[in-house]
């Protein structure tokens, strides 16, 4: 069999499972949603490189959800992680210039244990105080769910034995783990877009709120977020 | 205590069903939101309106895939501050069509333009498709509002272009319906908005598109265009405290959400749990929130909290009514002063003297005379807002064959006067009688104090001026008058609504024969009614 028939056999596989995924067309809504909220988060964000940053983590998420229809599972999770792992960077490099600079540079690497300390990292009540006081209620609770995603979707990066035993190495539809994707998904975007809004909101003006409807649609349930938004209190 | 969820905005959406409770009458009200006809809902607050309505966004999603559901909340906001009529309704309609495209986007049913270029470098997908039709809308909408462009308003796209550009996504997508569900609409709105609100509710009539609404009683302004029979199904909730099911419907919604050990203590104290539920008035979040507040599960701690929320801060949310409706204000306050110095204390002296008699009677029901001053009525209404009071119905019958309308006052704010609240309360209910009440007349003399209200400073320049115009206008604007009385207001010097605002009732006897008591309050009441329509803007 030459190269060519090799790849045309496993394309068309994946093609047979991509069939089978368009047909969760809310789910995969619901991703593409989420990630087009932080595209256009992210161009409201006046530092240019901050900018770039937000606009490759929403590009992460696009195609790990096109991984995902292909059946590549283990690529697609990869790519959440780096979604997840660069949309945090993206507000530290925001309260750490320096360090920015070094990253573009190249002479410096983000580190997860940095982005994620629970002292000086970007879900932490320094960091909620410093940019809008009323997200320290819910810190912990959310660096609790950005560990515990990061290490889920670990799992796949560092080939953990269990992530084999679960899927056969074959291209393959696979249900149940499409499934855990569209949650691993959610809970990325979600993460993110709450730090996103510690992080951001208190910067824009009320016209830019204003276009940013899809902030209090998706956290109304944060009170602090939907009254600054002008919704109710209580 | 806990902490229980208040506000419908509270509870993500995964947690809605379970933590709904429905009974028959909520079913009825759920049947009429998911209905093709559009839909406005009426309850005071914190009666459950978000709630059915989440519930009945949930039934069409599950039940109706082929409906599209659209929850809209207006927030507050200072562009919405424009005194511009038409900017209002563009800005309405640019974030009711934002809602629809993220919920589109959500459906996977669009895609956003900005994300297409993300993996290709293509920037846009096809120009002519139905997101970008819509988007183009906001758009134009949006330069016009925000003040960026001067666009010509004629230019804008209209009503029918944006009704069109939804029947086009519905066929292209097989959808049979779009819901629009307005939550918060009214209690975010000046009485000026809220006409253009309603304008553009009517306004969206399509056989693509349904509106449903939660309004409140007493503060929700129609305008001339709308109207409520004809352009709308029009609910109330209602949890009447002598319902049969009222207890266990209410015992639901609380355990729902209680710890299991609070469940418990109620389960072993039910009386407890029923003293606070009757107190509510049929109101789930006075209910939750007592609840919650409530320092433990026993006699002292429930007698102390009646007490002190139903004679105190139940009354915080009406008063703060005021500092919205700037131009109610002294209707507002003299509408608490009047229930809680005449018309609670009448009711309470209604209730003991048959304790002392030993009949068995007991009431929390008051009534007035359907003539009774314009200013007095509209107290009341205003009161009903926040369901301190709520209005059994409008024509009755009492002494004398007179005609007027029958009011409940919230059973907390009654049973909280007694010494002990709970003790009382057992008794107190199984004798309540909807036919015993005190009655206040036409001519009632707690109603001096407002039958001649003063039409509030206000420093705002804009409420000056429509004030001023609204007083100049002719006395034949006055629809309630008829062609003989205008006639005889005119010979007697009375021109403008100013000149019959700053009458007196007994001037008027005097200066005009022919007109006695009930002619005067007619022509008084026609002129207030017409002022307090526009008070507050």
């Amino acid at each position: 069999m030459k190269i060519e028939d090799y790849l045309n056999r496993l394309n068309d596989e994946a093609q047979s499972i991509f069939q089978e995924t368009l047909k969760f067309t809310e789910e995969l809504g619901k991703s593409h949603h989420r990630s087009a909220c932080i595209y256009e988060f992210s161009q409201h964000v006046i530092d240019s490189s901050e900018k770039e940053i937000l606009k490759t983590v929403s590009a992460q998420l696009e195609s790990a959800t096109l991984s995902a229809c292909n059946g590549m599972y283990r690529q697609a999770f990869v790519s959440l992680r780096l979604a997840l792992e660069m949309g945090l960077a993206a507000a530290y490099f925001s309260a750490h210039k320096l360090e920015l600079h070094e990253w573009l540079g190249g002479r410096n690497d983000i580190k997860w244990s940095t982005l994620i300390d629970d002292d000086n990292g970007v879900i932490s009540s320094r960091f909620a105080k410093a940019f809008f006081e009323e997200f320290t209620q819910d810190v912990t609770t959310y660096r609790n769910k950005a560990k515990s995603t990061y290490r889920k979707l670990s799992e796949f990066v560092h080939g953990n034995h269990e992530t084999w035993e679960n899927t056969e190495i074959e291209l393959s539809f696979n249900e149940g783990r499409l499934k855990i994707y569209f949650d691993r998904a959610y809970e990325v975007s979600d993460i993110i877009l709450f730090v996103l809004s510690c992080r951001y909101l208190k910067t824009f003006s009320e016209s830019t709120l204003e276009t940013l409807e899809f902030i209090p649609e998706e956290m109304k349930h944060i009170e602090y977020v939907r009254v600054y938004f002008g919704g109710p209190e209580g | 205590m806990a902490d229980f969820y208040l506000r419908t905005e509270s509870i993500k959406q995964s947690d809605i069903k379970r933590l709904s409770v429905v009974n028959s009458e909520d079913i009825g009200l759920i049947k009429a939101l998911i209905s093709s006809e559009p839909c406005l809902l009426e309850g005071s607050r914190g009666t459950g309106k978000s709630f059915l309505m989440k519930v009945s966004e949930i039934e069409i999603e599950e039940k109706h895939p082929d409906s599209i559901p659209v929850f809209v909340a207006f927030n507050k906001s200072s562009l919405i501050n424009t005194d511009d009529a038409l900017q209002f309704y563009h800005w309405m309609l640019a974030k009711t069509l934002k809602a629809l495209t993220n919920k589109l986007r959500k459906k996977g049913l669009a895609v956003s333009g900005y994300s297409a270029g993300l993996l290709s470098n293509e920037e846009s997908d096809n120009p002519n498709s139905v997101e970008t039709n819509l988007k183009t809308i906001v758009k134009i909408f949006e330069e016009s509002y925000k003040g960026q462009s001067n666009i010509d308003v004629s230019s804008l796209p209209d009503i029918e272009d944006v009704k069109e550009a939804i029947e086009n996504i519905c066929n292209e997508n097989s959808i049979n319906r779009i819901y629009f569900f307005f939550d918060e609409a009214a209690h975010v709105f000046r009485p000026e908005q809220q006409r253009q609100f309603f304008n553009l509710f009517k306004d969206l009539r399509s056989p693509y598109i349904t509106c449903n609404a939660a309004i409140y009683p007493g503060v929700t302004y129609f305008g001339d265009s709308f109207e409520v029979t004809h352009d709308c199904t029009y609910k109330k909730i209602e949890r009447n405290i002598k319902d049969s099911d009222y207890l266990q419907y209410f015992k639901d919604i609380v355990f729902k959400q209680a710890p299991q050990e609070l469940q418990e203590a109620f389960d072993n104290q039910r009386e407890l749990f029923n003293t606070l539920a009757l107190c509510s008035g049929g109101n789930p979040r006075i209910l939750l929130k007592t609840v919650q507040d409530l320092e433990r599960v026993n006699v002292s701690s429930v007698n102390n909290l009646i007490k002190e929320f139903y004679r105190g801060r139940i009354w915080a949310e009406h008063t703060e009514l005021g500092e919205k409706y700037k131009g109610h204000q002294q209707i507002i306050d003299w509408g608490r002063d009047f229930l809680e110095k005449t018309v609670i204390p009448t009711i309470e002296k209604y209730n003991s003297v048959r304790v002392e008699k030993g009949i068995d009677e007991s009431s929390i029901y008051f009534w007035i005379h359907k003539d009774s001053p314009e200013p007095v009525k509209e107290a009341l209404r205003l009161l009903t807002y926040t369901g301190i009071i709520t209005k059994l119905d409008s024509s009755i019958r009492a002494t004398r064959s007179e005609l007027g309308a029958r009011y409940e006052v919230k059973y907390g704010c009654i049973i909280s006067l007694e010494s002990s609240p709970h003790a009382e309360s057992k008794r107190f209910y199984e004798s309540l009688s909807l036919k015993k009440h005190p009655e206040f007349g036409k001519q009632h003399g707690a109603y001096s104090g407002i039958s001649t209200f003063s039409l509030l400073k206000d420093d705002n320049e804009q409420y000056k001026a429509s004030l001023q115009s609204m007083l100049e206008k002719p006395i034949d604007v006055l629809s309630l008058l008829t062609e003989w009385q205008k006639g005889k207001l005119k010979q007697a010097g009375i021109i403008s609504i100013e000149d019959l605002h700053s009458k007196t009732e007994d001037n008027l006897i005097e200066s005009i024969y022919n007109v006695g008591p009930v002619r005067a309050r007619i022509m008084k009441n026609a002129a207030t009614a017409e002022l307090l329509e526009y008070l507050s803007g």
